[in-house]
């Protein structure tokens, strides 16, 4: 029985891409470690930080996470944490260090209680980087394929649903964009419009569409052949907007999928350009840099290469087995 | 045949077109007079006024950009066509020269690592098509996709450190495509010299291919073997691996060669970091040396360059599949 | 004593939703040069019965799990069971003493060799020969099933070929090695009417050439008349009636033979707004049958035993197998 068959946008459709899906045991761990990553991503001010989460100081409460209160300003923070007053008292996030606070005491310190994951070069806390970096690969990997999804959607649909020119124009672009060398493009780009964690999105997302047009526009051609012996049969008229309803729901699990790979591929796209010094600066941490930083300590302080890079491959290997478990479960023929 | 060449050429020239303008709107891409936007960028990095002045001058000269915009285009595309992509600023030897010194070597890496891919993978995958579920099929499916997800410039670092540094051990060269003087070895002196610093990077660039062209082997393979064409060759009595290389394989190789043509470009960029890692003086390395130092001309060239290179490859894999495929006939389609 | 009798021959598709007992306890002999006919609707585990002669039925998810293929191989020894043969024995016997031809020509050959090289495959496997030895076969075989320049030809491709032709060629491919049995599953169903004919034409001035038996399965009873001596009439994987073709046409004895016979669309020109006779319902899932007779549902002369009692080959004792507790004439 064909996928379309099936009318997609049913409870039945989706219950039964997810029955199929949990399946594989593997797939469901990774869906969860990315939830978990996603969390740490969005928290990570109350993860890893150098100022409490929560803290009561002369009578009333606040959290400096968030927004310094006014009594604290120009308190020594330091001084305060380490020879509390009587009535104070707050609680710190499980990581105590921001990602940009110097401990010029403890330069390249390997994982200890104190610092689990090590420290820099410059004595930074290596955990509190990652937790922050994760906001970086998260944000760019999510927003640029938002982007080439949107992209690839709109011209799919354009392409599949008016035929004719259009469609020869869109699918004439798809094939001009697929000969460039999209790494190199983007570098390209970049060099024009320097780069920013905004650039590298829009950069990243307008150059990775076609997969994902070319699917729809697919979808959508499938669609209408179908729906054109139909309407020859009932002697109705195309009614557009029916069509519609049935594209984009037909072609979202396709989609979804291609979207998996793609956030896969943009984080590491954004970690090869961090590497390579050309991705976001210096202020913020992000795992790419971090692994360009550790470049000249590698053989002292193989934590500092060892955490991020396997950070960058658990992140990429739990987005690409969520997208080929996802495959699977919407592949027709795997179903018996 | 030739009939069908001449129309697949006559094909591409909406495409070449095409790549002319999305590389003009690059070169646009910077808001502004862009002469001038870049010869401020560039001003940062030279902070020589004579040579501030030489690069708006160079920049407008190149492109043309006093000129109405449709004429602009036109400067540029005839640039295109007659390869001349004006000189590099850094160094002012012809960007083509430049190119022409770089090509063969990122041409060598990437031929011999699509090579590789497809050894390793079309095995694999037709192994794992046959018996599928069974222990080859988890393990390399895994194991692929977990190289797959392996960031190869992270792998790199790591490979340097162990293997060629000398601090673990010292099998391979660090750095370059050839060793300095090496022009003096003899011919085959000379090749096993090339491969033994070939052989970290080319592996840096392969086995991210395995994940991909193994599946996509195997799913064609998958195809295939549920043809009814596999049923009767069963059915003459013919030995179960000759089904399967014989008919199976054979009729599962044909979508793999459009694959060949769409790798390079992905080959392409990805060999810029490798190229940058093992300091071997390809196109990755000259391109991102270029994009570092704002060398536009020389980005363009790279860009247009590349683009049509994988144009190219694309028309040979489907000349390659025309004579392969018997169903597709020459000159009428 | 028979070429080949199969006994009991049962095969299970092991799928998600059950277990389908697509052949089910299927008996039948086959006489040296006889033309056998097993017919019944889509689903009814005819093709099923074909495939598991040739240990060709594909696993997963089907699996022959029990009864006996015997095949009078030798001409003085006894007869062997094809089902306890080896792989590689098997593989000898297949398009060698046994051979098959399939619904869809259009598929059935592989597209990126000519049908020469087709043919010269299954000649070379079996039989050997020179090149030049070989390919003289080729084009011998191919004219023999009406191929008209089969020397060119040899070195076409299959989608040079019509359907029709391409029928041909698989019947020289299968018939290359001048096999004692050959079964042709719906070899008429994807053609032309006028090709069909032609077709049908050739296989029995083949098997009467050859001196070979045929087992031609398919739906279409009008077929089956005209190539067939004895029919078996199949449904939900049992064998319900089996006869000499006089006995199923004049005589059809079980309501689901008789049903088929009805619908049957006479070649008289019918008033309009006649409606053809059909049988109601549909074949039942294979997977949950019910028990007692599986044609129950759908059977006009059902009563209340034949949904409870397994129904024995022949309970009526009409001398021949029909699978019916009221067998009797319409």
């Amino acid at each position: 029985m064909e996928r379309g068959s099936l009318n997609p946008s049913s409870q039945k459709y989706s219950a039964l891409i997810w029955r199929q899906f949990k399946k594989s045991r593997l797939a469901v761990i990774c869906l969860v470690f990315v939830a978990i990553l996603a969390a740490v991503a969005v928290a990570a001010p109350f993860i890893a930080n150098d100022r409490p989460v929560l803290m009561r100081y002369n009578g009333s409460w606040s959290m400096p996470v968030l927004k310094m209160p006014v009594a604290l300003r120009g308190v020594d923070l330091y001084e305060l944490m380490s020879n509390p007053p009587a009535g104070t008292w707050m609680l710190m996030p499980p990581i105590k260090y921001s990602p940009g606070s110097y401990d010029l005491s403890s330069v390249l310190a390997a994982p200890s209680l104190q610092h689990p994951f090590g420290t820099d070069g410059d004595g930074r806390d290596v955990a509190a980087q990652l937790v922050w970096g994760s906001r970086v690969s998260l944000s760019v990997g999510v927003v640029a394929v938002g982007i080439a999804v949107a992209i690839g959607v709109l011209l799919g649909l354009i392409a599949g649903f008016y035929g004719g020119w259009i469609d020869i124009a869109v699918s004439r672009f798809i094939e001009v964009m697929i000969c460039f060398p999209t790494f190199f493009l983007i570098l390209a780009v970049l060099a024009f419009v320097g780069p920013s964690i905004y650039n590298i999105m829009i950069v990243i997302g307008v150059t990775g569409w076609t997969g994902v047009a070319r699917l729809v526009r697919g979808e959508c051609l499938k669609l209408r052949r179908r729906e054109f012996v139909m309407a020859a049969a009932a002697s109705g008229a195309r009614d557009r907007r029916v069509m519609l309803r049935h594209i984009l729901p037909n072609s979202m699990a396709p989609v979804l999928v291609s979207a998996s790979f793609g956030i896969a591929g943009a984080i590491l796209v954004e970690a090869s350009l961090s590497f390579l010094g050309f991705g976001v600066p210096p202020s913020q941490p992000s795992w790419g840099s971090m692994l360009s930083q550790a470049q000249q300590f590698m053989d002292i302080a193989w934590w500092l290469t060892l955490i991020p890079g396997s950070a960058i491959f658990f992140t990429i290997t739990a987005y690409n087995l969520v997208g080929e478990a996802l495959r699977d479960a919407i592949d027709p023929n795997l179903r018996t | 045949m030739f009939t069908y060449i001449a129309k697949r050429l006559l094909l591409m020239i909406p495409t070449i077109l095409g790549i002319a303008v999305i590389t003009f709107a690059v070169v646009h891409l910077a808001p502004g007079d862009p002469a001038s936007l870049k010869a401020q960028s560039a001003s940062e990095a030279l902070s020589s006024d004579r040579m501030t002045r030489e690069i708006v001058e160079g920049t407008r000269a190149l492109y043309g950009l006093d000129k109405p915009l449709h004429v602009q285009f036109a400067v540029w595309l005839k640039r295109i066509v007659t390869l001349d992509f004006g000189t590099s600023y850094r160094d002012h030897r012809p960007v083509i020269d430049k190119i022409g010194d770089a090509l063969p070597i990122t041409l060598t890496l990437n031929i011999l690592t699509i090579l590789i891919i497809y050894i390793v993978s079309i095995p694999v995958g037709a192994y794992t098509a046959l018996k599928p579920k069974g222990f080859v099929d988890r393990a390399s499916a895994i194991l692929f996709m977990a190289l797959y997800s392996l960031p190869s410039f992270w792998v790199a670092m790591m490979l340097i450190a162990l293997l060629c540094s000398g601090d673990y051990l010292n099998w391979f060269p660090i750095v370059g495509f050839v060793s300095d003087g090496a022009s003096i070895l003899p011919w085959y002196g000379w090749v096993s010299n090339v491969a033994w610093h070939l052989v970290i990077p080319i592996a840096c660039l392969t086995y991210g291919g395995f994940a991909f062209l193994s599946r996509f082997t195997r799913a064609s393979m998958l195809e295939v073997i549920r043809q009814d064409y596999i049923r009767t060759a069963r059915a003459k009595g013919l030995p179960e691996w000759r089904v399967a290389v014989r008919h199976g394989l054979r009729n599962a190789l044909i979508p793999l060669l459009t694959l060949m043509g769409t790798l390079l470009p992905a080959l392409l960029g990805g060999s810029v970091i490798i190229e940058q890692i093992f300091s071997i003086p390809g196109m990755g390395r000259l391109g991102f040396e270029s994009v570092l130092a704002r060398d536009y001309p020389v980005i363009m060239a790279i860009a247009t360059i590349s683009a049509a290179l994988t144009l190219v490859s694309i028309l040979i894999t489907d000349i390659m599949y025309a004579v392969v495929d018997p169903r597709i006939t020459f000159g009428k389609r | 004593m028979p070429l080949l009798s199969v006994e009991h021959l049962t095969t299970h598709l092991f799928t998600d939703s059950g277990v389908v007992r697509a052949v089910d306890g299927v008996s039948f002999s086959l006489d040296r040069g006889e033309a056998l006919g097993i017919v019944g609707e889509s689903g009814c585990g005819k093709s099923m019965t074909a495939l598991s002669l040739m240990r060709l039925v594909p696993e997963p998810p089907g699996r022959i799990v029990g009864g006996r293929v015997l095949f009078q191989l030798t001409a003085t020894g006894g007869p062997v069971d094809l089902l306890m043969l080896s792989n590689e024995q098997m593989r000898k016997v297949r398009g060698k003493r046994l051979a098959m031809i399939f619904q869809e020509p259009m598929t059935s050959l592989n597209p990126v060799f000519t049908i020469g090289d087709q043919i010269a495959e299954a000649i070379k496997l079996h039989e050997g020969g020179s090149r030049r030895q070989v390919q003289s076969r080729v084009v011998d075989m191919l004219s023999l099933v009406g191929i008209p320049t089969p020397a060119q030809r040899a070195n076409d491709y299959p989608h040079q070929l019509s359907g029709g032709m391409r029928q041909r060629v698989m019947i020289a491919m299968a018939l290359s090695c001048r096999p004692e049995i050959l079964l042709a599953d719906e070899p008429t169903t994807a053609l032309d009417v006028t090709i069909q004919a032609q077709i049908l034409d050739l296989l029995r001035r083949l098997q009467a050439e050859f001196g070979m038996s045929l087992v031609l399965v398919t739906h279409d009873l009008g077929v089956v008349a005209e190539v067939a001596q004895r029919v078996i009439v199949m449904y939900a994987g049992k064998i319900v009636e089996q006869g000499t073709v006089d006995q199923i046409f004049r005589q059809p004895l079980h309501p689901y033979t008789q049903g088929l016979l009805k619908a049957i669309p006479p070649l008289a020109k019918l008033p309009p707004g006649t409606r053809f006779a059909t049988i109601p319902g549909t074949v039942p899932d294979l997977a949950h049958l019910p028990r007692g007779c599986a044609f129950a549902d759908r059977c006009p002369k059902v009563r209340e035993n034949c949904r409870e009692n397994e129904v024995p080959d022949d309970p009526c004792n009409v001398g021949r197998l029909v699978r019916c507790f009221y067998a009797s004439n319409p």
